[in-house]
């Protein structure tokens, strides 16, 4: 799926308000001069500005037809991406309580098996990579990564 | 000076150095040989081990680990047509064409002699321009910082690829995130929605990694499976016919090593815009420009020059002026300040041994080049073969722990997701990423510095312009952003003129 210039642009300009927006509230330096505030807004002004350009640019060449293009709908990709996502929320959750080696075995061995690689081999290389990452993290650079409730 | 080189040179020869040097020229090699993974995204993935060495190795490991990356995604534009990062592009369908001629050791072996000689060109001129500029950069205030980190991220967005607007985006994306945290002139927090963990900013690292790892790993995860057929090689035959080549081509050599070097130098313009312009350069002045795109050795001798050349070249502005050459620069003056070093004129005084370093492992990397490259391309068809679906799972867990590492925070592991959600948007829709690295790296010094010279002359503007450096970079700024305009006007004149006649 891909948006199309003109809904880009529109965008651009929303998130140039919402910055302004959010400087309401910055303190003015002494003497009433512009402190924090001057150049979020300056960045937010040109956001609005370049924004303006890109839509109408794009409304006057293209009209406001195909705002989405839907592109070719495939599956596996949507579903790799999401796996992919997945993974990384599933790491941020499980890394301090099950431990480095068991939370990257999980990852990888799903994470494989959904790619297409069989069990086996998902699981083997798995455990190859997570014990090796452990070797190189906790005793060759000495950084340790989380242990785990389990102790490993 | 002889002083410094002697102590550079005896910490490059540590066994411990040379160990660091050998792994992370075969982690570039295999990095660059794998289409659709970027020497970028290997740097961002190299930063988080080279964080926990000391500053020598850590440098040593990414100029080689880039030098040779940048080769090695030659081979698979050779060998199946696809480019195995985005600096070997330009000469793709000329490389792909040699082999289907049957010239596949041609190719590969001016892919590789070319690339070596490029890359060494690219070395002396950083240790030729970089003191002399550092003696200059000792002039510079605020002021001047202020307006060269102005032009360097217009750089940026002009010598981007496709629609400036995209690439302003992109920009002011990166400035935006660079104004999150604790503001410079109160101390005020901003943008941190009470987070603590973003009082301190973005951090570098994981948004790096994230834009240049994990939306890589996104983009091949949703690109449809390509089974490619591989050419085959036999690598003994490569060495065959450089000597003539070389002295054939002796001014398109020198020309393309020049200009590459000089794309490397400019801020935001890397190896892959330097092997566009140069095959359009040598297309203009060769002597059978038709031949070009229907497998002509001239556009790899050019262009598999300036890529190589232009990787020294941008180290040049990231030493003297902390202000990087190319994304993967931008990188490494993240990990200089990481390290402790604030890298600007002052580091060739305080710590010369560093910046002789960088040269030397230039050197050492280029030549290593030889012997490596040769390998790479002996066991190209295995590289290149590894499988997509194996490989994309370990990159994202090294991405994992990379984010991690760096501060042992989650958040940061965050971090790296949205930024990698947005990096695949991003690059969905056409917009640059690297202006936004740009922006990132470079928001907090144009800030720093126009707000610290406001505050010292209490708003008087003239000031930027009354100084004579500052003017003139002044004036440089203002003729990159009117650029665009004046191209403009010249080509709708040309144009008139010709309808005219």
């Amino acid at each position: 799926m891909k948006i199309s210039d003109s809904l880009l642009g529109l965008g651009a300009i929303a998130f140039g308000v919402l910055i302004i927006s959010l400087t309401h509230n910055f303190p003015s330096l002494e003497g009433g001069y512009p402190g924090p505030a001057l150049f979020p807004r300056i960045l937010g002004g040109l956001f609005i500005l370049f924004g303006g350009i890109l839509s109408f640019q794009s409304i006057k060449k293209h009209g406001l037809a195909n705002l989405v293009q839907k592109g070719e709908t495939y599956w596996p990709a949507f579903t790799n991406y999401l796996s992919v996502g997945a993974a990384v929320i599933a790491y941020m959750v499980l890394v301090e309580v099950l431990g480095f080696v068991l939370t990257a075995f999980l990852i990888l061995t799903l994470l494989m098996k959904k790619m297409g690689v069989s069990l086996l081999k998902s699981t083997l290389i798995a455990i190859a990579t997570s014990l090796s990452i452990n070797l190189l993290f906790g005793k060759f650079l000495l950084v340790p990564l989380p242990w785990g409730i389990l102790g490993w | 000076m002889s002083g410094y080189i002697t102590h550079a040179l005896s910490i490059l020869a540590d066994p411990y150095v040379l160990f660091v040097i050998t792994l992370s020229s075969f982690y570039g090699l295999f990095i660059g040989a794998i289409p659709g993974l970027t020497a970028t995204m290997a740097t961002a993935l190299l930063v988080p081990i080279t964080f926990f060495m000391d500053p020598l190795p850590a440098l040593a490991a990414i100029v080689t680990m880039e030098a040779m990356a940048i080769f090695s995604g030659d081979i698979p534009a050779a060998l199946v047509r696809i480019p195995g990062t985005p600096s070997s592009a330009a000469y793709t369908q000329d490389s792909y064409e040699l082999t289907k001629k049957g010239h596949a050791e041609l190719a590969l072996g001016v892919d590789l002699v070319f690339s070596v000689i490029g890359g060494l060109m690219g070395a002396v001129a950083l240790i030729i321009a970089a003191p002399l500029l550092a003696e200059f950069a000792m002039k510079f205030t605020t002021f001047e910082y202020f307006w060269l980190a102005t032009l360097g991220l217009s750089a940026s967005v002009i010598v981007s690829r496709g629609s400036l607007i995209k690439g302003a985006f992109s920009l002011l994306f990166g400035l935006a995130l660079s104004t999150v945290g604790v503001d410079i002139t109160l101390g005020f927090p901003r943008f941190t929605f009470g987070n603590v963990e973003l009082l301190n900013g973005i951090n570098f690292i994981p948004a790096m990694i994230g834009l240049f790892g994990v939306s890589e790993v996104l983009r091949n995860v949703t690109g449809k499976q390509l089974a490619y057929p591989i050419a085959r090689v036999k690598a003994s035959k490569i060495w065959t016919g450089m000597w003539t080549l070389m002295k054939r081509y002796k001014v398109n050599l020198v020309r393309s090593g020049v200009i590459g070097t000089i794309i490397g130098i400019l801020p935001g313009a890397g190896a892959d815009i330097a092997a566009w312009i140069t095959y359009a350069v040598a297309k203009k002045f060769s002597k059978e420009p038709e031949k070009f795109g229907k497998g002509h050795i001239e556009p790899l001798i050019d262009a598999g020059t300036a890529n190589n050349s232009a990787l020294a070249g941008a180290w040049v502005p990231a030493l003297v002026f902390g202000i990087p050459g190319d994304s993967i620069t931008a990188i490494v003056i993240g990990v200089l300040f990481m390290q402790g070093l604030r890298p600007g004129p002052m580091i060739f005084e305080t710590r010369p041994e560093i910046v002789y370093a960088v040269y030397i492992t230039f050197i050492i990397a280029n030549l290593l080049m030889i012997p490596f490259g040769y390998l790479a391309i002996k066991f190209s068809s295995n590289m290149i073969r590894v499988p997509r679906n194996i490989l994309m799972p370990l990159i994202l867990m090294c991405s994992l722990v990379g984010a991690f590492a760096i501060n042992n925070s989650l958040f940061d592991v965050g971090v790296m997701l949205v930024m990698g959600i947005i990096g695949f948007f991003m690059e969905k829709h056409d917009i640059p990423v690297a202006p936004a690295v740009l922006g990132l790296v470079l928001g907090p010094i144009v800030e720093e510095n126009f707000m610290v010279s406001m505050i010292k002359t209490e708003w008087d503007f003239t000031q930027f312009f009354s100084r004579p450096i500052s003017a003139v970079l002044c004036v440089l700024a203002l003729l990159v952003w009117f650029f665009p305009v004046i191209m403009g006007f010249l080509q709708k004149g040309l144009q008139n003129s010709k309808k005219a006649s």
